[in-house]
């Protein structure tokens, strides 16, 4: 077991495995194999609770899949050690519960692209750069700057002049 | 650009931009996702995305991305075009693959001069664009791109530039030519040393052809042959994994003979020759 300490002091104990999906982690353990308390000066316990979440379904989902088709059986029910979280979903393909785990408002989005960049955990990078992206998709430039609430500062006569000299870009 | 930030901005209250405040290389990685034209359209939300589609290192466009259906006006600045419409669907084809042109040469023109990760094209060209080539396929395989996929729909016969058949950072090429004949490909040589999956639909191919590919794609692990004319007399390949021939026309008599082919797939249609 590793211990996680959020910037806020929240201690958090889990397997290797599950924080070793942080490459910055992985490379702590890596270059000091006694480390057993890792403090992370960028996450507070919510959010960091919210990426374990992930990165403990994604280990747990790899090695019920590695146990599977190591016993060739049909279903993981024979497993005892596969958590109830799992047994729940267990029909579910990982994709949908990537889906309803990144259903979040846009604060707590902002926040875990944050700590998965600082972390490295490339899968939840993606997974939340996507769904950053997805808000984008379809929308005016009006409608971006409403959402995320950008300030617009060029001036009209700049905006003009940027869509005048790149006329390719907005036809 | 601030890499960390010392509080969590409040979007709450209206007054802080949370996206804008991420690291250049989230934004860019964000910008990966969209369509190319979205990614490029961004330039003008504010000076902190100016420039920031510039280093996205995919190019993801299709022809259908410039398509302004007539009579919708909120396209905007199209007058030039807009004038002489017939409001027919061929004029509004013939407009996008005239936009299509001018995005391609623009983003190649104004991006970054850093390396192309992935390039996914689709075009259609119509017989009324008796010129229309993809030479920008040759200024995108000099950005080095790992995965090159393109599909073009041509009323017209289509030469292939070569360079896309020399680029070293190569790992996956897949081309789809629908033309009214398949059109042949025939590169002076062929040098990809990274080329790992090589996918082609809708051409011609002879001897030639292949001896090139596996003498300069000595990582050739995948292949794959769609609705093509096959002018074979042997596969010979001493790395191949993977062959599978879909929906092909066989002219000759062919002989297959890969060692190391662990999936084999042919659905052939034996016009001459034989396996």
């Amino acid at each position: 077991m590793i211990t996680l300490t959020s910037s806020d002091g929240v201690q958090f104990d889990v397997r290797e495995a599950v924080a070793k999906e942080s490459q910055i982690i992985r490379d702590m353990i890596q270059d000091d194999c006694v480390i057993t308390n890792i403090p992370l000066a960028n996450v507070n316990h919510k959010i960091l609770s919210i990426v374990l979440e992930y990165c403990q379904m994604h280990v747990d989902k790899t090695e019920m899949e590695v146990n599977a088709s190591k016993h060739q059986t049909t279903t993981g029910e024979g497993s005892s050690s596969v958590p109830v979280a799992l047994k729940v979903s267990s029909n579910k393909n990982l994709n949908d519960w990537d889906k309803e785990f990144i259903n979040v408002d846009l604060d707590t989005l902002y926040d875990l692209i944050l700590a998965a960049n600082y972390l490295n955990i490339s899968g939840l990078l993606n997974l939340t750069t996507q769904a950053a992206a997805d808000i984008i998709k379809g929308k005016t430039t009006e409608e971006i700057r409403a959402t995320f609430n950008i300030k617009n500062d060029f001036t009209p006569e700049e905006e003009a002049a940027i869509r005048k000299e790149n006329p390719w870009a907005f036809e | 650009m601030n890499k960390t930030r010392a509080t969590r901005p409040c979007t709450k209250n209206g007054e802080v931009d949370w996206i804008g405040s991420l690291p250049d290389e989230v934004l860019t990685h964000i910008l990966s996702f969209l369509s190319t034209k979205e990614a490029v359209q961004t330039c003008v939300l504010s000076k902190r995305w100016k420039n920031t589609w510039a280093n996205v290192p995919i190019l993801d466009i299709k022809h259908e991305d410039f398509l302004v259906f007539m009579g919708d006006n909120s396209s905007g600045d199209s007058d030039e075009e807009g004038d002489d419409c017939s409001g027919d669907s061929d004029e509004e084809w013939r407009i996008a693959a005239a936009r299509f042109e001018r995005f391609m040469t623009g983003f190649l023109d104004n991006r970054a001069p850093t390396n192309l990760d992935r390039v996914c094209c689709m075009r259609y060209i119509y017989r009324f664009e008796p010129d229309a080539s993809v030479g920008w396929l040759d200024r995108v395989a000099l950005l080095m791109p790992q995965l090159i996929d393109i599909m073009i729909i041509s009323g017209n016969s289509l030469d292939v530039p070569d360079l896309v058949f020399s680029c070293a950072s190569l790992q996956h090429l897949s081309m789809t030519l629908y033309t009214l004949q398949n059109t042949i490909i025939k590169p002076v040589s062929i040098n990809l040393p990274s080329l790992k999956i090589l996918k082609l639909s809708q051409v011609e191919l002879h001897d030639d052809f292949l001896q090139k590919l596996f003498m300069g794609c000595p990582s050739l692990e995948t292949l794959i042959l769609r609705g093509s004319d096959l002018y074979f007399s042997g596969i010979c390949s001493e790395v191949l994994k993977e062959l599978a021939l879909y929906n092909c026309h066989l002219y000759e008599q062919m002989e297959i003979s890969c060692p190391t082919l662990v999936s084999l797939c042919m659905m052939i249609n034996i016009k001459r020759g034989g396996v």
